[in-house]
């Protein structure tokens, strides 16, 4: 099995996996094909895991910025004179973009191997219901199994936007959490009237070794 | 054969004449009415003799001598008691067709503002099919007796045998002094309203800067007519969503009601508490709340003082950018204005093109003059109206994103620190200045100066598509 739409497979094969790194972030996209009849109840799978915040499976993977899973039907027809372009399967899309600046990876396919080992261990179980229905899954699931399979299906990312290229996703968390601290400490700083400066630099020290105390907001959680 | 097709007239006695501009009359009555489906023939003959009352665009550009006038709006229900066939109902947008209520969570309509907490002519048009308001009628008029006279003449109409009845209707006009009686310049929170009218082309009045749309040159031009009107090309430019046959649609528009009850001794309490605590007194408070001062001069004009010839200056009180103010040390980045009509506040004034909307507004209710605490009780607020081609992309966008939502403006999720549905846990940056060494202003603590308390979406059809409705003639057949 093999991705078997004429336009989609020029993206497949070779990888070109510098096409996949921004920055530091790794945008990774894997098209598996879903078995015969079982899209439906992919659906149904995906429907019941917590899309966002801290219950989500993808939220205990740190590496992760964002993560998304896709059932594809079909290409739309675009209208004549389009030529009608199929595809001879469904296929699930994983969409993600993760972090590699804090890996010791030493290259690109490394980097994925890193993730994938963070997601396997952090989801065994879903992994199975979700990719479960697609072809080519591995039985037993093991990590190098995992792997191969994801870049068995992994498409390059052809033009890969990534919001913070730069930081990781846990400098993101932590600057929004040190943003809405600071702006916290802003106001009961206006409020006194009358402050000398030095009080003020006293004031903000000591917000500041609090803020460097506090431990940062789980992943997933709305800051 | 040309690709370049402007639009430089328009059919002006097709279209009706609110939706160009407010007639300069200060009373206002917006009745609502029920349709008996049982009835429609009535219904539609007495359809037939408003359309002939109908106040075209023909008034314009003066309206001079206008004594009175008269519009007509269908709610998507209203639509459906008149027998429109359902081949063409089904060709109205969705969000029409679902009404403001079923809409709530895209417009922060939640708390004090739920539909459920609604007046209730509004709650029992959205929960009692024989009370559902479908004909939205406003007549306007140059004082109170003519306007009473003039609606006395319509309720003949609308009496029995019409196949129409009246549910309610709701008082509104330009605000008085209740000392001397005069009109005073105002809505209830002290600013001067109506200041910005948007311009499109085919409108039958001469070109002001600030109105239209902003040229990468810095020149301002009319927007494309199809933003406002249905059958023409908008900017994309593509003709705008509309309901078949395109007689029906063509010179018409959408509309927004929304009765926003405003709490007037919230806001001066708020404003008088929280301006011990900023810099720069009350009213410069009370201009950075709205991106004006209160007399109408934009702070992005002149920063610090109210400037009354340049507030009563029609061609310069509208005509300004954000390009020198990119910072917002003048009209902070959240303000009420920034927000309706950010025009290069984004960089890109293509964003803001497509999310323009006419804005009118009329007070109801007693004013309060300013030395007085005022209350939040009495029945006092403005009957908003909004005209746009596309509820989704126009209105509902600038609702949700631009008034419950910051994140355009650098504003996290801040709201519109007037009407937006802050709670009591609103906040808003006045940003400082680095030049003047003056600080930022945290506003915390702001509470919901404004109260949804009823409305729908509305159809405003042409007098063509009226007059069609009336006859029982629309079909897409």
């Amino acid at each position: 099995m093999s991705i078997n739409c004429a336009w989609l497979s020029k993206l497949t094969k070779p990888i070109n996996l510098k096409l996949n790194k921004n920055g530091q972030a790794y945008g990774l996209t894997v098209l598996a094909p879903i078995k015969k009849g079982h899209a439906d109840k992919l659906r149904n799978t995906l429907a019941k895991i917590p899309p966002v915040d801290v219950d989500s499976p993808l939220a205990n993977i740190p590496l992760t910025h964002n993560a998304r899973f896709n059932v594809i039907d079909d290409l739309p027809f675009i209208g004549a004179p389009a030529l009608y372009d199929h595809l001879q399967n469904q296929y699930l899309l994983f969409s993600c973009v993760f972090d590699t600046g804090n890996s010791n990876a030493s290259s690109v396919e490394a980097d994925l191997d890193a993730y994938l080992q963070q997601m396997f261990a952090a989801m065994p179980e879903d992994i199975t219901k979700i990719w479960g229905h697609c072809v080519d899954f591995p039985e037993p699931l093991t990590l190098p199994a995992f792997q191969d399979f994801v870049k068995k299906y992994q498409i390059s990312g052809g033009l890969f936007f990534a919001d913070y290229p730069d930081n990781s996703a846990e400098q993101v968390r932590r600057s929004l959490f040190e943003q809405k601290q600071f702006i916290h400490f802003a106001i009961k700083a206006q409020d006194i009237k009358g402050s000398e400066p030095a009080q003020l630099k006293a004031d903000f020290y000591a917000f500041y070794k609090t803020l460097a105390n506090t431990p940062t907001p789980p992943a997933g959680s709305i800051i | 054969m040309t690709t370049q097709a402007p639009v430089e007239t328009l059919d002006l006695e097709d279209i009706q004449g609110f939706i160009m501009r407010s007639y300069p009359l200060p009373c206002a009555r917006y009745v609502y009415v029920h349709i008996d489906d049982k009835q429609v023939n009535a219904a539609r003959s007495t359809l037939e003799k408003l359309t002939e009352l109908v106040t075209a665009s023909t008034v314009w550009p003066d309206a001079t001598g206008l004594e009175h006038a008269l519009n007509i709006a269908l709610s998507f229900k209203g639509l459906m008691a008149l027998g429109l066939p359902t081949s063409s109902l089904i060709s109205f947008p969705s969000a029409f067709a679902e009404g403001m209520a079923r809409r709530k969570i895209l417009l922060g309509d939640e708390g004090a503002s739920d539909p459920s907490k609604w007046d209730k002519v509004w709650q029992d048009s959205n929960a009692d099919p024989k009370k559902s308001i479908h004909l939205w009628l406003a007549v306007f008029a140059a004082d109170e007796s003519k306007r009473d006279s003039y609606y006395s003449q319509l309720a003949k109409l609308l009496g029995l045998g019409s196949g129409m009845s009246v549910l309610g209707f709701e008082d509104a006009g330009r605000l008085k002094d209740p000392t001397t009686q005069q009109y005073v310049n105002t809505e209830h929170f002290g600013y001067r309203d109506g200041i910005s009218d948007v311009e499109f082309k085919g409108m039958p009045f001469p070109h002001v800067d600030g109105r239209g749309k902003l040229m990468p040159d810095g020149s301002w031009v009319p927007l494309a007519t199809g933003e406002f009107l249905l059958g023409y090309p908008d900017e994309s430019p593509e003709n705008p969503l509309a309901p078949i046959p395109h007689l029906l649609a063509r010179n018409g528009t959408f509309m927004v009601v929304r009765k926003l009850h405003q709490n007037v001794a919230s806001f001066r309490c708020y404003l008088n508490e929280q301006s011990k605590k900023f810099p720069g007194g009350k009213e410069l408070l009370a201009a950075k709340f709205v991106g004006r001062w209160r007399d109408g001069t934009p702070l992005t004009l002149s920063p610090d003082k109210q400037d009354p010839i340049l507030a009563d200056d029609v061609n310069r009180n509208n005509s300004f950018t954000y390009k020198d103010d990119r910072d917002g040390s003048r009209c902070p980045m959240g303000a009420h204005i920034r927000r309706m009509n950010p025009r290069d506040a984004m960089l890109f004034s293509k964003l803001a093109d497509r999310r323009r909307i006419i804005r009118r507004g009329l007070t109801y209710g007693v004013h309060t003059p300013e030395d007085q605490p005022g209350n939040d009780t009495d029945e006092h607020g403005i009957m908003f109206l909004v005209m746009n081609s596309n509820f989704e992309r126009q209105f509902e966008f600038v609702q949700q994103q631009w008034v419950h939502y910051g994140n355009d403006f650098f504003q996290g999720d801040d709201k519109d620190p007037l009407l937006g549905n802050n709670d009591g846990k609103g906040k808003m940056v006045i940003q400082g200045d680095s030049k003047t060494d003056r600080a930022p202003h945290i506003c915390t603590g702001l509470p919901s100066f404004v109260n949804t308390r009823g409305g729908d979406y509305f159809f405003v059809p042409s007098l063509t598509a009226l007059r069609q409705i009336a006859l029982g003639i629309i079909s897409t057949i």
